[in-house]
């Protein structure tokens, strides 16, 4: 008799990845562009990871975590390590830059005044970075769809979300649809700069 | 619990980690409305996964199969012929007995040798090392 290890083996992952149906594998793939802002990545390069991670035994699946699940925190996880990699990467730059500072002779290299070109590319950067004050403005028409948001903002989940935003559970389940359908059409990249 | 510890630079994050919580919790037909209003196409999406899970599946079963065959590989070279040692000697002896007790063996034997011109050094081992296994499985038959 086979012996029944305690996570999946790679053909369970690959038939449990392969028999996922049309709804998950489009909430798989809206869940990894969430997760893609600051760590570098293209759209599938994470869900991608997360499969061949599994496929190659390289991350176990416990037979008791559903493959949904697996596979969402396994991309959180890539995701995470990634972005540490380019913070990582930015602050190497910038000490790099900061020790050739140091070396330079004050008087031949002194840093420059940024010049108005400088200026409007630092003003447009600006302006593409999304803010909390640009998605709740986004809901002045519907109260309580931003306070849903508001509440979100804090991390309130349950219980602790219906009563900050007090609504009881149907309407706000309702008020997180209309939430959910204004951001999906509002920033498809969720909010990527 | 889906949740984050990540740094919050712009204070999105709680927003993103909800978000996703939401849409886990969405219907499929109720995601598939959102992502029309959006003017996606959520059929294109779909098609996008199924291509990228098909490729998935097929390079890391490449990749496994490569790993497999280099094990393989490696574990050829490595492996030794496994050696048993017995007492030679007397398994020299008790052949001699036995080609003493029978003639028709002595000359199956001699036929039986590479190009009839006699057991080579290589072939006598190798009898030996058969004549002291059948001994041992003659000793273990009776000791049951």
């Amino acid at each position: 008799m086979r012996e029944v290890t305690v996570h999946l083996e790679p053909e369970e992952i690959s038939a449990a990845v392969g028999a996922l149906p049309a709804g998950d594998r489009l909430k798989l793939t809206l869940v990894e562009r969430g997760l893609l802002r600051g760590t570098g990545h293209g759209r599938g390069d994470l869900l991608n990871e997360a499969i061949c991670r599994a496929l190659l035994g390289k991350r176990n699946c416990p037979r008791a975590v559903p493959i949904m699940a697996f596979l969402i925190e396994t991309m959180r996880s890539l995701a995470s390590h990634a972005r540490d990699r380019e913070m990582r990467s930015t602050h190497a730059d910038e000490q790099a830059l900061a020790r050739v500072s140091e070396k330079v002779n004050a008087g031949t290299f002194a840093p420059r005044e940024p010049s108005p070109e400088d200026r409007l590319i630092e003003a447009e950067d600006a302006a593409g970075q999304v803010t909390l004050e640009d998605i709740l403005a986004l809901f002045v028409d519907d109260d309580e769809a931003g306070m849903v948001v508001l509440g979100m903002h804090k991390g309130l989940k349950g219980k602790a979300l219906r009563e900050d935003v007090g609504l009881d559970q149907a309407a706000l389940d309702y008020a997180k649809r209309r939430v959910r359908k204004t951001l999906l059409r509002q920033y498809p990249n969720w909010w990527r700069t | 619990m889906i949740g984050s510890s990540r740094p919050d630079p712009d204070g999105l994050v709680g927003i993103e980690d909800a978000l996703i919580e939401i849409i886990m919790e969405a219907t499929p037909e109720e995601l598939r409305a959102d992502l029309i209003a959006a003017g996606e196409d959520p059929d294109a999406l779909i098609a996008g996964v199924d291509a990228l899970i098909e490729k998935a599946v097929q390079d890391c079963g490449k990749m496994r199969f490569e790993a497999a065959r280099k094990e393989l590989a490696e574990g050829s070279r490595t492996a030794s012929p496994k050696v048993v040692p017995f007492d030679r000697a007397r398994q020299e002896a008790r052949l001699n007995a036995l080609r003493a007790s029978d003639p028709a063996l002595s000359e199956k034997l001699m036929l039986a040798a590479r190009k009839g011109e006699g057991m080579s050094d290589n072939d006598r081992e190798a009898l030996l090392s058969d004549l002291a296994e059948v001994e041992a499985l003659e000793r273990e038959a009776d000791g049951e």
